[in-house]
């Protein structure tokens, strides 16, 4: 079976001044196109640092990330970064949106730096918010947006070219439990339409709605299963 | 590098721009102003001294072209030969035929104390011109140069126009000058080379005792006016109606001392020198353009001065470049969490190198706009219609489209290496450090 991503030995040690601390311990894993895989553990046990190498945010210090069956050690940091462009999209804890930028603006930038032109760019991030029912903040900046909606132009400017994974590292920590479950619920409606997910949570309820579940712990998988879904709106 | 790198740089830059800070803007802006205007208008003035020399010389003292007595000659031979193919030269706006001679001059008030022929205490020797008056207004436009009195008009026996620097109160040099000289004042004449003099008026009598004195008679002339052209030997000359210094034996034949001609294009100039030559003239005159005549002297100052400018123009560029680098660097540390956050979506280094760059660079832009605009707009016409009165010339402010395109280009450059620099220092940061928040 060909797997969009596929993690095999993984290792990643951080190094601080003459203190090694071993993050991920040899993590092997493989995972399919449309899944929505929700990675859990309790905290310091590799969640976020596993999610930065399977969306090649970061170097591994042993072992290698696959994707379609490509080593990401051969590619060069333009093809990495054009992977992150055109395949993957990102979900922050925190938003992470541009400040100075509006909604539409932060949710443009992969668009316009796949070649688009500002007209078509505005149209699709447009219709991106549209598509989370945030049409009408269109042309708010972050400071303007409440967390929800914050999180919401986030997950808009992740999705907005229609990327094959999409990587959502702790989306719903900074939000309220009616926010949060917005959030959950968009990442289902995505899921849905065949989209990739791969959702780093401590919340277990959430992890519990996605259809493959993966434990850390000590950075290591303990526990990866296939869950059945069990949503609710 | 490619076209959406471009693209999303100015995107970013805009963005940075239309939401930054305004007094931010407005101080960094300035200061690139500043440093536009230290380029061009420190620069501009200094050159503009020796520019104004030039100018003068040419508009207010020998014109495009001027012909003159060569080495070991008394006088242009075959002058009114010369005199008559420059009028039948289509090129030529103007002539002015000119007569001199060698004089002391002696102000009224101090005949008396000229008491022996050592005593030349209170005279001044200077060459004196003998000129057509309309000549002379058409082609230097002396009558512009008159700071007292009135320039000739009808009759001019008997008057002359005496140059400014020939006077105590207006000469730069502070020595052989002549006391309290006004215009409607006498002075008296004396031909040096020939010991020929002029003397009148109410002193004549004791005029007639100190110039029998000098065993030479003086006459006695009114000034008419003072001038003051800042144009090297006129100031320190007299202009005389040319009938006048004829009178005194100068020249046989008819043969002038020298020939200013303007040119309806000063840029024919050495086409007409050349042509002159060409008809052989140059075996009795000397035959030069402006350019000739002034010789390299005027090019060596501006040189010096131009070099001058440059080495101001460059500190204040390297203080503009210093604190713009200090700004993208201060912006875009400041934001490295952002930069972290753009390169984990995909935008490439270049895109976001290049926004910076573009930052710095539209202060760049917006300075050199308002400074070309202050400059052309505000600066050049106040200094053409305030000159800067130096000794010598009247101080212009001298740019040109070539020098001011080289030097915007210069603060361009500056500019970019300068928000190039700490953008790329920022950018070249591992990704996951930035968004993190790591150093």
């Amino acid at each position: 079976m060909e797997y969009l991503l596929q993690t095999k030995g993984l290792i990643k040690t951080f190094i601080d001044g003459s203190q090694e601390t071993e993050v991920l311990k040899g993590i092997d894993l493989s995972i399919a196109s449309g899944e929505f895989v929700a990675v859990t553990g309790a905290s310091g046990t590799g969640k976020s640092t596993l999610l930065h190498q399977l969306g090649l945010l970061d170097d591994p210090t042993g072992g290698s990330v696959f994707i379609d069956g490509t080593n990401a050690s051969d590619l060069s940091t333009v093809q990495r970064s054009e992977h992150r462009l055109r395949r993957f999209g990102f979900v922050f804890q925190d938003y992470a949106l541009i400040p100075e930028l509006t909604a539409w603006e932060n949710i443009a930038l992969p668009v316009l730096m796949r070649g688009a032109s500002r007209s078509l760019a505005k149209n699709r991030a447009v219709r991106a918010l549209k598509q989370l029912g945030m049409e009408d903040r269109a042309t708010y900046r972050p400071s303007q947006l409440s967390g929800g909606e914050s999180q919401r132009v986030s997950v808009a400017r992740a999705i907005v070219h229609k990327p094959d994974i999409l990587f959502a590292d702790e989306p719903t920590a900074n939000l309220d439990s009616e926010r949060s479950r917005q959030i959950i619920d968009i990442f289902h409606d995505l899921h849905k339409s065949g989209q990739t997910i791969v959702m780093v949570t401590h919340e277990i309820e959430y992890a519990k709605e996605a259809t493959r579940l993966i434990v850390l712990h000590d950075g290591r998988v303990q526990q990866d299963k296939k869950l059945r879904r069990r949503r609710s709106r | 590098m490619n076209r959406s790198d471009v693209t999303l740089g100015f995107f970013l830059t805009f963005r940075y721009l239309r939401r930054s800070n305004p007094w931010t803007t407005i101080l960094i802006t300035f200061v690139m102003v500043l440093t536009f205007l230290n380029l061009t208008v420190i620069g501009g003035l200094l050159e503009g001294i020796v520019v104004g020399s030039f100018v003068g010389l040419r508009d207010r003292a020998i014109g495009d072209v001027v012909v003159s007595v060569k080495s070991g000659e008394t006088y242009v031979g075959r002058s009114q030969h010369i005199i008559r193919s420059l009028r039948g030269d289509s090129r030529v706006a103007s002539l002015s035929p000119r007569y001199s001679t060698t004089v002391e001059v002696i102000a009224e008030g101090d005949v008396y104390n000229v008491t022996n022929a050592n005593d030349q205490r209170r005279s001044v020797k200077t060459v004196a011109f003998g000129v057509d008056a309309d000549a002379e207004r058409s082609t230097i436009n002396l009558p512009d140069s008159i700071i007292e009195g009135s320039y000739f008009s009808g009759n001019n026996r008997k008057e002359l126009l005496i140059g400014s620097a020939l006077l105590e109160r207006y000469s730069p040099f502070g020595s052989e000058v002549l006391p309290d000289v006004h215009s409607g004042d006498y002075v008296y004449l004396r031909k040096i080379s020939s010991a020929q003099g002029l003397v009148s008026g109410s002193q004549y009598q004791s005029v007639q005792n100190s110039a029998d004195a000098l065993s030479s008679p003086l006459q006695k002339y009114i000034v008419r006016g003072i001038y003051r052209t800042k144009a090297g030997e006129i100031d320190i000359a007299l202009m005389m109606d040319q009938n006048e210094v004829r009178s005194v034996g100068v020249n046989p034949g008819n043969n002038v001392n020298s020939i200013a001609v303007r040119l309806k294009n000063p840029d024919d100039a050495v086409a007409v020198r050349d042509s002159l030559y060409a008809q052989g003239f140059g075996r009795y005159a000397k035959i030069e353009t402006v350019n000739d005549a002034i010789g390299p002297f005027l090019d060596d100052i501006r040189t010096v001065f131009r070099l001058l400018g440059s080495i101001v123009g460059a500190i204040g560029l390297a203080v503009a470049s210093i604190t713009i680098f200090i700004i993208i660097f201060v912006t875009a540390v400041s934001r490295s969490r952002y930069i972290g956050i753009l390169k984990a979506i995909g935008i490439t280094p270049s895109a976001i190198r290049l926004s910076y760059v573009f930052y710095a660079l539209s202060f760049a832009g917006i300075g050199c706009a308002i400074g070309l605009t202050l400059l052309f707009g505000l600066f050049v016409p106040f200094f053409e219609a305030n000159p800067i009165p130096f000794p010598f010339s009247d101080g212009i402010l001298y740019v040109t489209p070539t020098t001011v395109l080289i030097q915007v280009a210069l603060i361009i450059v500056a500019t970019a290496i300068a928000g190039l620099i700490p953008a790329h220092r920022v950018v070249r940061r591992p990704s996951i450090d930035s968004v993190r928040g790591r150093e």
